[in-house]
């Protein structure tokens, strides 16, 4: 187990170069000047000149990249072009509010989806025709369509939740959680709805096995069949639907924060990228990048938690 | 002695009359000041707290909120005191200005506001280069004449100096010595001697920007909030839900939620401000030889019918437009109209050699119009009477269409313009995206340098003049005027906009002009 671990977060270090050499590369033949961008439509080409030059735009493609690399290597990510802010206060400034949507998003997407799953398959019928048409509905409709409706039902006409904004964790809890409710409705909608089917297919292919049988045969009582085994090995399959959800979730909330102006990860994305503001696009890029083989390593360790035979190869 | 012309600005409000106020509100609902809290929406993102560097437009009203401008314009206009109490050209050609400080003013930092502090606050916006610091004419010097008076001198003539030093353009929002000391903290703290102090901890950089009132400000009874909240809220279905709820008292408006607005009992300004238009970029007739020919121009300014492009796109927040200014603007000629004569366009197409029409190429850009939905409208009546258009939508945001539309490839472009005077129209129309060849007409040219160094009221002979001329040349030929929107909550009054000053900020140095919660 400990070596899997190993491999994977060596295997990290060259992933997080290629992606931060093409993200350099793409955002550096996206048309559009940096210079110009701070300067305005009004500028001087001289005065256009000389921040170009100031900043290193001139530099070879190469050479800004390493200028870049190297002073990530020793933390520094440098700093926005437009607020003058460092990228790494920038980032964790707005990482508590992505990191909560995740959170929530991934601890609805797994209980929820769980719940939902094993009712359908140990109840069946109906419950599993609505989780069929549900998740139709789910994997359709993108998150933001959701989250618009969920604003204009339950924050415009019926004033439940705040229509925008969030309130820090530590400034006021109930607070938080009131305001993230209706973003974490919108992102995780489509997880949900995944994990529900992927976790009744599993529990409806478990009980079908001999060793279910054997159990039954054996006059060990049902509910302990169920929770003890029957969940157990169900889940496997279902974590790495979770883990694919909590990623999915990562890109919605560049959406999803749009919609509900929240001062998070996502937004900043967008922000970023339509001021052409390299510094912070590249420190995002890096972090998403990190979040997603962080997410992966959790993944692995559940299940080698949960399956013997992962631990051992 | 000084020839004080501190009522160049009320003379140019007087001089444009009818019409112009668009605000529903009255001028007898200010009340005292209170422990109000106001929220107010920013459309986009947030540049830098750095005045020098923030460039023009909305930023204006963060940034009025730490740093006065030595000079106010108000919602009509007109330039009143702020920082400096009294000004003008101490010369007829316009090329000195000097101002008298307010005695008594302190940065938020402690330092007190002397001539000194100004001119190193204006020096320092000078050699920053930001967005405006090409907008505030040809400088030789800036000097400190005594203790509370300051002298701009310029190389040429220069007559829009009050609106250089007001809220908008920022060069005259002073900057105090303690913030000058660290130039590169300028972008996230603040140091000015405004009527709110920015409190950096409870920010968070473009979300939300967070001002307590100055305790030590000039003018107490103008501070009519203990606290403003600037909040960033780019998406325009998040702002119209933000303030149906409450959560802001103003947004910046949208034609796609014009209706819900209403609707929800919101108060709704409007004012025209970006001026569509199609620009003449191949002004030597290297790409499109047609274009040279004045009759040409004016076929294509005549082709296009107006009112139906403003009935398709934007029926209730645009209107047709003609010449370079908007109605109401100093310099608009009434009466100044293309009429919609498609068989006379193509007759003109025909007397200038291209009976069967010709082919050119436009850049729009999708960054201000959206999938270019402005443009293929212009468009699709060129190609009736027979101009065959290449169509380029740039999608990569202003400043790679400025890129784009300098690379000589582009025989026209489609952009907006926008301007209170010609004096401050015109010379965005030189060069840059809406003359990329920066080719310049004499006659133009000379009718705009004899404008500088007349006296305000002057002038606008001169700039009705140019109106004439730019609309008989037809190298910029405007389409239609999309209106500015806001939408006020029910807690909120004193908002105002008008043609002279479209941009309404939340303070003033006077109590009349200053947002305030409704009684």
């Amino acid at each position: 187990m400990v070596a899997v671990l190993a491999r994977r977060v060596l295997m990290a270090i060259p992933i997080l170069v290629i992606v931060s050499v093409v993200m350099f590369v793409l955002a550096s033949i996206v048309p559009g000047d940096q210079a110009r961008t701070i300067l305005g439509e009004n500028a001087t080409p001289q005065a256009v000149a000389a921040l170009r030059e100031q900043l290193g735009l001139n530099l070879p493609l190469s050479q800004q990249y390493l200028n870049w690399a190297w002073g990530a290597l020793r933390g520094d990510f440098g700093a926005s072009i437009y607020s003058g802010q460092s990228v790494l206060t920038i980032v964790g400034a707005r990482f508590p509010v992505t990191g909560s949507l995740m959170l929530l998003a991934t601890i609805l997407i797994a209980v929820l989806g769980g719940i939902l799953g094993m009712l359908s398959a140990l109840r069946g019928g109906w419950i599993g025709r609505v989780l069929d048409a549900a998740s139709l509905v789910g994997l359709a409709v993108p998150s933001f369509a959701i989250a618009i409706l969920l604003v204009s039902v339950f924050a415009v006409s019926v004033r439940i939740f705040p229509a925008t904004g969030y309130v820090p964790f530590s400034d006021n809890p109930a607070g938080w959680l009131w305001a993230l409710i209706l973003p974490v409705i919108a992102l995780s909608l489509g997880g949900v709805t995944l994990v529900a089917k992927q976790m009744r297919d599993s529990v409806l292919d478990a009980l079908s096995r001999d060793y279910v049988r054997m159990m039954r045969a054996n006059g060990i009582p049902e509910r302990s069949i169920i929770f003890r085994h029957v969940l157990k090995n169900a889940s496997i399959p279902s974590i790495t639907i979770v883990g694919v959800g909590a990623v999915a979730s990562l890109t919605s909330t560049v959406f999803v924060e749009n919609v509900f102006v929240l001062p998070g990860l996502g937004t900043l994305a967008t922000q970023s990228t339509l001021n052409h503001d390299l510094p912070v696009l590249l420190g995002l890029g890096v972090f998403f990048t990190m979040m997603v083989i962080l997410i992966n390593l959790v993944v692995d360790v559940m299940y080698g938690v949960l399956n013997p035979k992962v631990r051992i190869s | 002695m000084l020839k004080r012309q501190k009522t160049r600005g009320a003379a140019i409000a007087a001089l444009v009359t009818a019409g112009l106020v668009l605000s529903g509100c009255a001028a007898d609902d200010t009340p005292a000041s209170s422990d109000a809290q106001l929220d107010i929406q920013y459309f986009g993102s947030v540049v830098t707290l750095d005045p020098a560097l923030s460039g023009q437009g909305p930023s204006a009203n963060i940034i009025a909120l730490a740093y006065d401008p030595l000079i106010y314009m108000t919602p009509d206009g007109e330039y009143i005191p702020d920082l400096a109490t009294d000004w003008g050209y101490t010369d007829d050609e316009n090329t000195e200005f000097e101002f008298t400080l307010r005695d008594g003013v302190t940065f938020s930092s402690g330092a007190e506001l002397d001539a000194d502090a100004a001119v190193a606050s204006m020096e320092y916006f000078l050699d920053s280069g930001g967005g405006t610091a090409s907008q505030v004419g040809d400088i030789d010097s800036i000097e400190a004449v005594d203790e509370a008076t300051v002298r701009i001198t310029y190389t040429e003539p220069f007559p829009d100096a009050e609106w250089t030093l007001s809220q908008y353009i920022k060069f005259g929002s002073i900057i105090g010595p303690d913030g000058l000391a660290d130039p590169e903290a300028l972008s996230t703290e603040m140091d000015g001697t405004g009527q709110y102090v920015y409190n950096a901890a409870e920010s968070v950089a473009n979300a939300s920007y967070v001002f307590d009132r100055n305790p030590d400000y000039w003018n107490a009874d103008a501070q009519m909030y203990e606290r403003v909240t600037v909040r960033a809220i780019s998406d325009e279905n998040a702002a119209l839900s933000a303030i149906q709820t409450g959560q802001v008292d103003y947004t910046l408006g949208a034609p796609s939620t014009l209706d819900a607005a209403e609707d929800a009992g919101l108060e709704v300004l409007q004012v025209p401000f970006f001026n569509w238009a199609i620009h003449i970029a191949d002004r030597t007739g290297e790409l499109t030889p047609a274009l040279e020919d004045p009759r040409v121009r004016e076929a294509i300014a005549i082709s296009i019918d107006r009112q139906a492009i403003v009935d398709a796109v934007s029926p209730d927040t645009a209107q047709p437009s003609s010449q370079l200014l908007n109605e109401g603007a100093v310099g608009f000629v009434p009466g100044l109209e293309f009429d919609y004569d498609p068989e006379r366009a193509q007759q003109l197409l025909a007397d200038a050699g291209y009976p069967d029409g010709f082919s050119m190429s436009i850049l729009s850009t999708n960054s201000l119009d959206q999938n270019a939905i402005r443009a293929q409208a212009i468009v699709s009546y060129l190609e009736a009477i027979g101009i065959d258009v290449d169509l380029t939508a740039d999608a990569t945001g202003v400043s790679g269409f400025v890129e784009e539309s300098q690379t000589g490839k582009y025989s026209a472009t489609i952009f907006p313009m926008s301007g209170t005077t010609m004096g401050l129209l015109y010379p965005t129309l030189r060069s840059g995206p809406r003359n990329p060849s920066a080719v310049l007409d004499s006659e133009m040219e000379s009718l705009f340098s004899s404008s500088r160094a007349l006296a305000a009221e002057k002038s606008v002979p001169v700039y009705e003049q140019m109106s004439e001329l730019a609309f008989a040349n037809a190298w910029n030929i405007p389409i239609f005027t999309a209106n500015d929107i806001h939408y006020i909550g029910p807690e909120l009054a004193g908002v105002k906009v008008t043609n002279l000053n479209p941009i309404p900020i939340a303070v003033a140095p006077d109590p009349q002009y200053a947002w305030h919660p409704s009684a």
